[in-house]
């Protein structure tokens, strides 16, 4: 096995190092234009499947964003939901009944119109435990979601929701769910075609047989060579769709995806969990095709709570605030991450961001002290557990660095292979632990819904009243403005109390061709490819006029 | 020799159900399954995806359980029973094992022989097929129902070229190298001959891959860095050879070293044995000796390298074919055993050990006519 790393290791140094002396120049390899309105992504592996009920990978998400309609879908540049096959929406004062009004002139591609009752049909079938669809739990906010997933409601119908009509569409939520919107562009949410699934059962995703409702249709699909999808002349934005194809090709070795982007057989590659290898990253820095874009995703130590001496806030404040994230981020880690000292990422829309404790070594002695261990007399000894990967270690045994140095306490380091670390942290088997948490949606709630109350993946095992209660009233709360303002509150309850330590907000490492246009940045990395052109015309140095 | 060849295809059957029994319970021992992914799934939506795809079911027809008693909360006396196949929390005290019959409605029995199925609409049973009947299975990870059948021989063609490709370089080169090296013994053709063989052999093709990328696509943008075009000819889709050629050298490098130096060294046997001396002593021309005479004795070691070596080639390029993004069976199987697919690692394993096998014979049979002295009967 060493053997193998050290080989890999001197093929990525040869490669690297041959690479990097023939590549000069703002952009990186070959940088000509397609004149065949063909964009060539590449997309990490290949996709299980293209049912948007049976997946719940980044690889798939890419591709179904483009064959499916949801109601309403990503704005590139902010992750926003827009209106797409529901033109406008309203929901009642305390945001539990939503009301959807659909597009008439949309179809399937088979010419069939598609209507609310197909929205029936497919949130019933994503949610059936028969399907057995990885991502069924977004649709627990639904009313009764949860019950029939989990099989203690046989009804399938009664799933909250309903077709007033051929065009209007409504759901009724668990309980108030302000945030449902921000939910509706990913693709659980989507429609999936009943004439199809019904007349060709589990086939209906074969390329002959498979009839879908959004911009692009599937032309070709190879199994672990590539999908092609073709624009959709039928579709109701054909207009505005200025691509003719998307090719996907599931590359999972990143030194080829690499050497495929050089050649311009690749027009955009990272993102989407594909990165470009680290040892690139330095060399491209400088290249005007290389971005480092933030992502809606952090990483973060959990503290087990329920353990003394972290049971007092003041202990995990004192931890947390001798940690130089910035440091961290710009020396350690170098990949374009952004130090965490909000649990929120940044970017949210309109959210307006509390204060957080800030790096202050001298700050967090005295509250060590406060909390009764002075010079960390005292302290117990506790254990930093993280799953194996080198980088996880790396960086726990700069923090136990850091701790022993700053605060003088006892730290050990305990890894895991990761099935046995999942259990770890589920049974809270640890006094901090290693933890890592990336949005499904735009919304605060998806990271602040962790600590609502002590489930499975509230790690630290903390809960408090008054954060449940401002979560409440901020989810049924029909001015969206105030609502955020709420949940900035219990935000700033979770930063007092610590049960998290924030350590950096995920970047994703991108190179994209300069003539690749209208690629979004937003913080969930979604471009749905209808935005997305190719300028024919670009030369080295026409991008000033765009 | 046709009851020879009978009875090496009898052998087929046992020995190719221990090779899939023995990765069966490899497979499934391994911590994981086909759902894992960076996202850890509620434990309902883990069980509504085991139950669709079999996997609630038992693994074997029996099962060696640990037992042990303990108080419940009333002080009455429990007894608890956990498979020693999924160890949770260690009980304080162990008593006894117990081996448990699970029935045959178990996993084992269903994906090798088949089992009944029960229409839930009308009720009927009708029996379904495992492997004796030719049935893969679904691939547990790939759920667009492609069975196992139908990805393994998407992934075919393209193996295939490739291996054969690769496997005409090696032979068109090893061989020629070998014998001139031999010819020539200890002579600078000779040096260089076999110092680009060990070079060959060493260097592996995970860096001989990226070399020959940088070099050819990169550098001197010649040649295309990965993937595969299918070009139609006729009724048939063949791989364009510009996109054929980097990965069939990277491939052919090592096999090419080493058919050289057996080669070599079974040739410079063969020069100095009695018969060679003979023809030579008949007056036959250096040309003749050496490739009518000699080639014909020295050939069967590299005759029964070879046999295997395209076995695989066709089968087991994993690496090639990860450096060049080529959709092949090395690339199914690598990525089937990481993502615990458990149904299309056994049929890439079953496909591969026919292959192996049937190799083998055609080696044993070729043994036979080249060389007059082995007969089998």
């Amino acid at each position: 096995m060493k053997r193998h790393l050290r080989v890999l290791a001197a093929a990525i140094a040869v490669s690297f190092g041959l690479q990097a002396c023939v590549s000069v120049g703002a952009y990186f390899g070959e940088t000509t234009p397609p004149t065949d309105r063909t964009l060539v992504v590449s997309n990490q592996s290949e996709p299980r499947s293209l049912d948007p009920h049976k997946t719940a990978g980044v690889p798939e998400a890419n591709i179904m964003l483009n064959l499916y309609d949801c109601l309403t879908t990503y704005e590139p540049a902010t992750g926003s939901p827009i209106p797409c096959l529901a033109t406008n929406w309203e929901h009642n004062a305390d945001s539990s009944v939503w009301t959807f009004h659909l597009r008439p002139e949309a179809t399937w591609t088979d010419g069939a119109p598609l209507t609310a009752d197909d929205f029936v049909y497919s949130w019933r079938r994503a949610i059936d435990p028969e399907t057995a669809s990885p991502y069924a739990n977004l649709l627990y906010y639904v009313k009764n979601g949860e019950g029939i997933n989990d099989g203690s409601i046989a009804d399938v119908t009664k799933l909250g929701v309903k077709a007033l009509d051929a065009h209007t569409f409504e759901v009724t939520m668990e309980r108030p769910t302000a945030f449902f919107i921000a939910m509706t562009p990913h693709y659980i949410f989507s429609a999936v075609p009943r004439q199809a699934i019904e007349k060709w059962g589990d086939q209906w995703i074969t390329v002959e047989h498979h009839v879908s409702s959004g911009p692009f249709r599937l032309e070709k699909r190879s199994q672990y060579d590539r999908i092609v999808l073709k624009k959709w002349e039928g579709h109701w934005d054909a207009a505005n769709v200025k691509l003719d194809r998307v090719v996907f090709l599931p590359i999972e070795d990143q030194n080829t995806a690499v050497n495929l982007y050089k050649a311009n057989e690749v027009h955009a590659l990272g993102g989407g969990g594909q990165a470009v290898p680290t040892a690139f990253v330095k060399a491209l820095r400088s290249k005007d095709d290389f971005h480092i874009e933030p992502e809606y995703g952090v990483y973060y130590y959990s503290i087990n709570v329920n353990r003394p001496p972290l049971d007092n806030k003041l202990v995990r404040r004192a931890l947390a605030m001798c940690i130089d994230k910035q440091t961290i981020c710009e020396k350690f880690l170098g990949g374009g991450q952004v130090p965490a000292w909000n649990w929120i990422p940044p970017k949210t829309p309109g959210y307006p961001y509390p204060d957080a404790p800030r790096y202050d070594p001298d700050e967090a002695r005295r509250l060590l002290a406060q909390a009764g261990f002075p010079g960390g007399k005292g302290f117990p000894k506790v254990e930093i557990f993280f799953n194996t990967l080198e980088s996880h270690r790396q960086l726990a045994e700069l923090i136990q660095d850091t701790w022993r140095r700053e605060l003088n306490i006892p730290v050990d380091l305990n890894n895991q292979e990761w099935q046995v670390y999942q259990r770890t942290r589920e049974t809270r088997q640890f006094d901090i632990a290693r933890d890592g948490w990336i949005a499904d949606y735009l919304d605060p709630n998806t990271f602040l819904d962790l600590f609502q109350a002590v489930t499975l993946n509230n790690h630290p095992g903390w809960a408090n009243a008054k954060y449940t209660k401002l979560m409440e009233r901020a989810n049924s709360d029909p001015d969206p403005l105030r609502r955020l303002t709420l949940l900035a509150d219990a935000e700033a309850i979770l930063l007092d109390e610590m049960p998290v330590i924030p350590l950096y907000y995920y970047a994703s490492v991108k190179l994209r061709k300069p003539f690749v246009l209208g690629w979004g940045t937003n913080p969930l990395d979604q471009t749905p490819m209808k935005f997305v052109s190719i300028d024919e015309s670009w030369t080295p140095g026409s991008e000033a006029a765009h | 020799m046709l009851t020879f060849i009978v009875k090496r295809l009898l052998q087929v059957v046992p020995l190719v159900l221990v090779i899939m029994t023995l990765t069966f319970f490899v497979m499934r021992l391994a911590p994981g399954n086909p759902f894992a992914s960076e996202r850890q799934l509620s434990a309902v939506i883990q069980q509504n995806l085991n139950r669709r795809f079999g996997l609630d079911r038992p693994i074997f027809y029996f099962s060696i359980q640990e037992s042990w008693t303990q108080f419940d909360a009333s002080g009455n006396v429990e007894y608890v029973n956990r498979s020693i196949f999924r160890p949770l929390d260690p009980p304080e005290t162990r008593s006894f094992s117990i081996v448990r019959w699970n029935g045959m409605d178990n996993q084992y029995n269903s994906y090798f022989f088949g089992r009944h199925v029960t229409d839930e609409a009308t009720g009927a049973r009708t029996w379904e097929w495992g492997v004796a009947g030719g049935n893969f299975g679904p691939s547990t990870r790939f759920t667009d129902a492609r069975n196992v059948t139908d990805i393994i021989l998407a992934g075919l063609p393209l193996s295939l070229s490739l291996g054969l490709l690769a496997y005409l370089i090696a032979l068109a080169a090893g061989i020629p190298v070998g014998i001139v090296a031999a010819y020539k013994q200890n002579t600078s053709v000779d040096y260089a001959s076999m110092a680009s063989a060990v070079l060959g052999l060493s260097v592996p093709a995970l860096v001989l891959g990226p070399v020959l990328i940088v070099t050819f696509s990169l550098t001197f943008y010649l040649l295309p860095p990965a993937l595969m075009e299918w070009v139609d000819v006729g009724p048939f889709s063949v791989p364009n050879i510009r996109f054929l050629i980097l990965p069939a050298l990277t491939l052919s490098a090592v096999y090419t070293a080493y058919i050289a130096r057996l080669m070599r060294a079974a040739m410079l046997e063969t020069l100095r044995t009695d018969y060679v001396r003979t023809a030579r002593a008949k007056g036959l021309s250096e040309w003749k000796v050496v490739l009518r005479h000699a080639l014909r004795g020295a050939i069967l070691p590299v005759v029964s390298f070879t046999g295997p070596a395209l076995a695989f080639l066709i089968g087991g390029t994993i690496v090639v074919e990860r450096v060049f993004a080529l959709a092949g069976l090395g690339q199914f199987f690598l990525q089937s055993a990481n993502n615990r697919d458990y149904t299309l690692t056994l049929g890439i394993v079953f496909f591969v050990a026919i292959l192996l096998i049937v190799m083998n014979l055609l080696v044993d049979v070729a043994y036979a006519i080249i060389d007059p002295r082995i007969k089998y009967s």
